[in-house]
Parts: C-alpha cells; sequence; structure tokens
C-alpha cells in the first residue's frame, strides 16, 4: 500500500482440472478493458497449467485507494506442491475453487488441507487469511453427472472454517463474479483492519 | 483462536464493488448460507458432520468432539436402549482410536462408519420394525466382538506378526521395546506391501529366532557331549 494506492494478490488454489484457469479466463473476458495485458499463462503439453497463470486487474477506487488486484492461480497437480508454495507468497486473499464432481471429493480435501501446509510454509494461518470457497462445476449436475450435495461440501471443507462459500460453474460463469468480488472485499476488510 | 476470521467485506465495500464490476447476473445457483440452520434437520446433524470430517482428518479435538455429541445423544435418547446401545458401540471405538491414534487397527474408522450409518436407520428410518432394529444392533455388536477379538491377539504371535494384529486395546504393559514398530497396519491379506518398519522388524525377529535356535542346538550338543 503506497500512495493511496493498494495492490493485492489473490491466489486461486485448489485440486487439479477444478477450474482456477476458467475462472480467470472469465474474469479476462468480462472486464477485459480493465485489464492491461493478456493472460499470462504457461501450460503444458496437456493444457494444464505448468506454473501458474497471471491476471493484473484494475479495479478502481475504493475506499478511496486505486486498487490493483493481481489474480494468480496455481498448478493444481500434486507434483508442483514447490510451485504452489512459491505463489503463495505474499498473498492477501485465496479463493479456494473445489471440484464438486463426486469422484474428487478426496482430492478436495487434500488439496484444502495442502493449502493450510502452504499458507504455515509463510506463517499465515489459514484460519486467518481472507478466504472464500468456491463449489464448481454445479452445471455438471443438469448433465446428470453426479456432483457432490452443497451439504457435503460445506461439511468437508467449510465445516471448521466457517468462510463465505457460492455454488459456481466457472465455464458458464455462474458466480464467478460473485465470488471475485466477495474475496477482494473481504482482502479490503483485511487491509482496512490493518491501517 | 478463530474469532480474527473477517467473513463480511462491509456493505460500503461491497457496495463499491457493486459499482465497479457491476452487479451479478441471475445465476442458478443461490450462495451457500452456512449460517443458516436447515428446519429439517435430524438430531443426528452434528454426529454426521462429525463423521463426514473424519474423512479429512482424525485429531484429538475431533474425537473429543465426536465422543462429546455421543454423550449428548446417549441423553436424548435414553428411553431407547438399542440407540443407546449403537451409541455406546460408537464411544468405545472413538475412545480406542483416542488412546491408539496412528497405531489403531484400520478396521475400527471402518466399523465405526458402518455402525454410524445403522444408527441413521435406527433413528431416521420410518415404520422400521423392532426386530429389524434388533437385528442391527445384534449385527453391529458381532461386528464390534469380531474386532475386540483381532485387537485381542496376544503380541508378537510367533508366525502373525506380519498381520499386525498384536495391537491390543486393553494391554497394559506397553513397553515401547516390546512392541512391533507397525503395530495397528494390515499387511498379511496381499493387498498391501509391507512398510520399510515391518521388513526391518521381520528381520530383526528372523535374527532373534535364529540366535535362540542356535542356543538351544549349542545346549543340546554340550549335554550330549557331557553324556558321552
Amino acid at each position: 500500500m503506497k500512495n493511496k494506492e493498494i495492490q493485492a494478490k489473490i491466489v486461486y488454489y485448489g485440486p487439479g482440472r477444478g477450474g482456477k484457469t476458467s475462472n480467470l479466463e472469465y474474469i479476462y473476458q468480462q472486464f477485459r478493458e480493465r485489464i492491461p495485458s493478456e493472460i499470462v499463462s504457461i501450460k503444458t503439453h496437456g493444457d494444464r497449467t505448468l506454473f501458474f497463470d497471471y491476471l493484473p486487474f484494475e479495479v478502481g477506487k475504493i475506499m478511496g485507494y486505486s486498487t490493483r488486484i493481481q489474480l494468480y492461480t496455481v498448478p493444481g497437480q500434486v507434483k508442483y506442491d514447490a510451485t504452489r508454495r512459491l505463489v503463495l507468497k505474499g498473498v492477501d486473499g485465496i479463493v479456494f475453487v473445489a471440484d464438486s464432481l463426486m469422484v474428487q471429493r478426496k482430492k478436495n480435501l487434500i488439496s484444502l488441507k495442502n493449502l493450510q501446509i502452504n499458507l504455515a510454509a509463510h506463517q499465515k494461518d489459514i484460519f486467518r487469511v481472507p478466504l472464500v470457497l468456491q463449489y464448481n462445476k454445479r452445471d455438471l449436475d443438469e448433465l446428470g453427472i453426479p456432483v457432490l450435495s452443497l451439504e457435503t461440501l460445506e461439511n468437508d471443507l467449510n465445516r471448521q472454517l466457517k468462510v463465505p462459500s457460492f455454488p459456481a460453474s466457472a465455464l458458464k460463469g455462474d458466480n464467478v463474479v460473485l465470488t471475485l468480488k466477495k474475496i477482494i472485499a473481504l482482502t479490503m476488510a483485511s487491509f482496512q483492519k490493518r491501517l | 483462536m478463530h474469532s480474527e476470521r473477517i467473513v463480511a467485506g462491509g456493505s460500503d465495500i461491497e457496495k463499491q464493488l457493486d459499482d465497479l464490476l457491476g452487479q451479478d447476473n441471475p445465476t442458478r445457483f443461490s450462495p451457500v448460507d452456512s449460517t443458516v440452520e436447515s428446519p429439517s434437520e435430524s438430531p443426528l446433524t452434528s454426529l454426521k458432520s462429525i463423521v463426514l470430517s473424519m474423512d479429512w482428518e482424525i485429531s484429538d479435538s475431533i474425537l473429543k468432539e465426536f465422543i462429546q455429541e455421543l454423550k449428548r445423544l446417549k441423553a436424548v435418547f435414553q428411553q431407547d436402549g438399542i440407540v443407546v446401545k449403537s451409541l455406546q458401540l460408537l464411544e468405545a471405538i472413538g475412545k480406542y482410536i483416542l488412546q491408539k491414534k496412528s497405531r489403531t487397527h484400520p478396521e475400527s474408522i471402518s466399523l465405526l462408519k458402518s455402525i454410524y450409518r445403522d444408527l441413521e436407520i435406527l433413528l431416521l428410518s420410518k415404520g422400521i420394525s423392532h426386530t429389524v432394529r434388533r437385528n442391527i444392533l445384534i449385527d453391529e455388536v458381532a461386528q464390534f466382538m469380531k474386532l475386540k477379538k483381532k485387537l485381542a491377539v496376544p503380541a508378537r504371535p510367533t508366525a502373525g506378526y506380519l498381520a499386525g494384529e498384536s495391537e491390543t486395546a486393553t494391554t497394559s504393559s506397553d513397553s515401547p521395546s516390546s512392541e512391533p514398530p507397525f503395530q495397528g497396519r494390515i499387511v498379511s491379506d496381499g493387498e498391501r506391501t509391507p512398510s520399510l518398519e515391518a521388513v526391518l522388524y521381520a528381520i530383526e525377529d528372523m535374527k532373534n529366532c535364529i540366535q535362540t535356535e542356535f542356543g538351544t542346538l549349542r545346549a543340546d550338543l554340550k549335554l550330549s557331549r557331557e553324556s558321552r
């Protein structure tokens, strides 16, 4: 925070193929005019995020401060843990993108636990950092694909955290902006508290 | 510890964000409101939530919460002997896991979940007859006794140590040196590969066995020489 300007780093975290990059792509489509550059994305041959996606985003004036948000994703695959830890350095707010697919239940749990461990490596507490949960891929339910109930997801992931959570479809854009607004609001409130 | 959590961004900030980023499009999915309790909550809601959370983590605090909730339910259902007995079985398993921690027999977790599922049937199924309820309880008790029997196998049986079933819930002389380092792990059924610890333990055990055998042979030879 300097010269009435705030820069906040928000990281989209979650299991592989959960929809983190899809969230950023939707935001990029929606707010292209506020985004000074192309979405930076380094992918493997299989179109998986290799290092991270990066999206700088001018929000405008909030609380009298020009607010610039840097959105990042992490690679979700288990093997890229060192990268995930690196991307979390200096994080101000986190969106945990959980996969609603029934078969991904365990991966959500492992990834959330991994987030807790990697935050601790940066002396941050998962119970204090601004955090929003997004239950992605809800649209698959309409296609008859087995998805976890919201009750199960809440019990699994949010029973202890008790943070705001949203069902969403990153591909179709449902609740993507709502999730973004919520994490920005929590992050700004956290800044405000520290002032 | 968690009181510093910020869960609301402040209406002024959220309003500014609405102005800056626009109002949300109508969505097919309503936001989840975890603070509002469902009116159709069952008496098992809290217990179910704890049991589900065990898929993620089984910590001391979760187990203590589990046992506490069982005590509460026992008081609520004190007139229903079958339910109370089921709750007692769950409590016994919970206390055993709390005591043994990572050395818990793996079947104890699955039995705990199985008894919980039965408890849901006992409490939430409509029109279930007393005979069916009693049979469910009999089956639960049989499963519990089966596990208890497995846990009661004496430590370090001569051929069964790889089964990892030498852990006993009632062992009183738990001197660290007498315990195999891999107690509680099942590896004998071919489904799992023995851990390094298990292999090292097996080698050590074989060495001890060979040394004992040689000692006996030496003593026999000595006796036989002396008798000549």
